[in-house]
């Protein structure tokens, strides 16, 4: 029994720290080359989340399921359209200027597109849960499973590795590495540094937007699941430390097996042991476990 | 970008004397004229400017921007509901000191967790504490919210000072004592503001914004200074709080909600943070445009956005730091500030349009 146990524990937490991980890992790139901590991230994730489910329960409609599996690309790429259009726009005029104006800014960015997924899709929450439905369950190790589940964790690990191999091994990850260490130098040597920041931009739009979509199936587009997971993702960060891919990782993985041991063990003070594990880390650590 | 402007260079001490008795003038003879809605209004100006000015003390003169403001101002306020719905407490100056002291003490567990850290890591550990709070305060006392007793059901038992208030209604309670006790306590606040910025401890917290380590070097205990900014802004933001408590006689989660600490940044930032009286501005001019707005369209957070990235955009400074930028003569000292500002205005929108670097060197 305890063994059965410990499984679906451990399965819980690898399909929370999946999601998290595609939230936080987007908002980390974005802090690690452009040293912004982009709020706006939030909202292009719900944006992602709303126009999946859109796309299950209009588009798709119950015609192909086959179709529905493009539902998290249609929310990535509405979201990495966005991203295109914010940051030219909107951010990099505040590159130079004090952190506090760029948080306001990505802050207004944030409300805006709150109130945007209300004006387009209503106050009513969005279901959209044919893909969870129809993928079914399935049995791992004598537990039954939805299927779906699997896959978001799949995605998700599948996303971490293109990451690191685009940071890591590729050219452009290189540029954009060097753009991230010193800005000038990177400039001096003939890197277009606007370009880069675009990319990351719209690359971590394009995950958020995609978790959003892969994620909505599970559960519901409401309002307020932007902050939701905002929240959960400066857990993550804080305790991984900001900027860090690798932290991005691991933070998800701590914040997620807190939050199932807490949401089982102790379900009135949940949040509160979160947030005192990601204190006890500060405390210790006061740049996170792999922060820079 | 340090304290670029300051009211004295811009403003001669006699027109700042003129401005002062008028604006005192004002507030005090409100009553005689205003509509009642009108009153109100002005009550919840003068709540949400001590809110301001304690974001702003932490934001303008710590440089540390705080997203969980909401925190004390809701533990203030259900202070206020708690003591008196299960204490039976009635005197309202008890009330609202109670009120104070609650949100002193919560300021010190959450200062002692988040001066430790600026920056980033400041704004997301006051983001984040304050989420904790408003998970515990929804979880013990439900999401529909408490009735403050004092102004409605227990109005004539209530005490306030020297005076009882057998047989007033809640409107001529607001409308009569409770407006000048705001304002009072208001103007108490703003003199102590004033008196604590031009204080050393003020120029020490800004010299520890400025430049840590080298406040530090000289032996300033940065952390400790920052504890005690903290405090001090906690606790106003308490008191105000506690003041408004009775005014709406409601108090519920959705006070503690994150757009809300946001609106309070948002006071500062669009009066000017690096101006004494600018936050103030700020909470007005918000305070009547989202009562306005709001009696148009439920669109209001959309609108928020879309200024708040404008104004940083084009108005950095905020409404009067821009209008003491305008009135002000350029001597050698302001002018040479002037090169390290942000773009303003139609510099900013010229820039966008022809092209350009728009950052610069701040």
């Amino acid at each position: 029994m305890a063994y059965e146990i410990a499984i679906i524990y451990v399965i819980s937490i690898i399909f929370y720290a999946s999601v998290l991980f595609l939230v936080s890992s987007g908002l980390n790139l974005i802090y690690g080359v452009m040293r912004i901590l982009n709020l706006a991230h939030g909202g292009l994730y719900a944006f992602g989340a709303y126009v999946g489910a859109w796309f299950i329960a209009v588009v798709v409609g119950g015609q192909s399921p086959f179709l529905l599996f493009l539902a998290p690309l249609a929310g990535a790429a509405i979201a990495a359209l966005l991203g295109l259009f914010i940051e030219p726009s909107l951010l990099k005029p505040i590159y130079g200027r004090r952190e506090e104006y760029q948080l306001l800014l990505t802050f207004g960015v944030l409300l805006m597109l709150e109130d945007g997924l209300r004006a387009i899709w209503g106050s009513a929450p969005l279901t959209a849960r044919a893909p969870f439905v129809l993928m079914g369950n399935v049995n791992l190790l004598g537990y039954s499973y939805p299927l779906y589940n699997l896959v978001v964790v799949a995605v998700s690990l599948l996303t971490a590795l293109a990451l690191w191999f685009y940071i890591n091994k590729t050219r452009n990850g290189v540029i954009m590495r060097a753009a991230s260490t010193d800005r000038e130098m990177a400039a001096a040597l003939g890197v277009d540094v606007k370009r880069v920041y675009l990319q990351t931009f719209v690359i971590a739009s394009f995950i958020a937007g995609l978790a959003g979509a892969l994620i909505v199936p599970t559960t519901t587009a409401v309002l307020g699941m932007s902050v939701e997971a905002l929240v959960l993702a400066f857990v993550v960060i804080v305790i991984g430390g900001l900027g860090s891919l690798k932290g991005a990782f691991f933070g998800s993985l701590l914040v997620g097996a807190a939050r199932i041991v807490g949401i089982n063990y102790f379900p009135q003070v949940e949040l509160v042991l979160l947030y005192a594990v990601a204190s006890i880390i500060l405390i210790t650590r006061p740049k996170g476990l792999f922060g820079r | 970008m340090g304290m670029t402007l300051s009211e004295s260079h811009a403003i001669s001490a006699t027109t700042r004397k003129y401005i002062l008795i008028f604006f005192i003038a004002v507030f005090v003879l409100i009553p005689l004229f205003a509509q009642d809605y009108v009153l109100v209004l002005v009550s919840y100006g003068l709540i949400y400017s001590i809110v301001a000015l304690s974001v702003n003390l932490l934001l303008g003169y710590g440089g540390l921007v705080s997203f969980g403001h909401a925190a004390f101002f809701t533990v203030g306020a259900y202070s206020v509901a708690l003591l008196s719905i299960n204490a039976g407490i009635y005197s309202i100056d008890l009330l609202i000191i109670s009120g104070l002291v609650i949100s002193l003490l919560t300021a010190l567990v959450i200062g002692m967790l988040c001066v430790r850290h600026t920056r980033i890591y400041f704004m997301i550990l006051t983001f984040a504490l304050s989420e904790v709070i408003h998970a515990i305060i929804h979880r013990i006392f439900g999401a529909a919210g408490l009735p403050v007793p004092v102004p409605i059901s227990r109005l004539h038992e209530s005490t306030l000072l020297w005076m009882t208030f057998q047989g007033a209604n809640r409107l001529e309670f607001l409308r009569g004592v409770y407006y000048y006790y705001i304002l009072a306590w208001f103007a108490l606040v703003v003199f102590i503001y004033w008196v604590l910025v031009n204080s050393p401890f003020g120029k020490t917290l800004q010299a520890v914004r400025d430049n840590e380590e080298r406040a530090t070097s000289v032996g300033v205990s940065v952390r400790r200074i920052r504890l005690l900014a903290f405090m001090v802004s906690g606790a106003f933001t308490g008191l105000a709080g506690a003041l408004w408590a009775p005014l709406t006689g409601l108090v519920d989660p959705h006070m503690i909600h994150w757009d809300i600490s946001g609106e309070y940044v948002f006071y500062a930032l669009l009066g000017g943070v690096n101006t004494f009286v600018g936050p103030i501005v700020g909470a007005f001019i918000l305070t009547s445009l989202k009562d306005a707005v709001l009696s148009i369209t439920t669109y209001w957070r959309f609108l928020m956005g879309a200024i708040l990235v404008l104004l940083v955009l084009i108005i950095p400074r905020g409404v009067v730091g821009e209008i003491l930028a305008l009135v002000s003569r350029p001597t050698g000292d302001s002018a040479a500030l002037q090169q390290t500002k942000p773009l303003g205005g139609l510099a900013y929108i010229k820039k966008l349009l022809i092209g350009g670097d728009l950052r610069n060197g701040v």
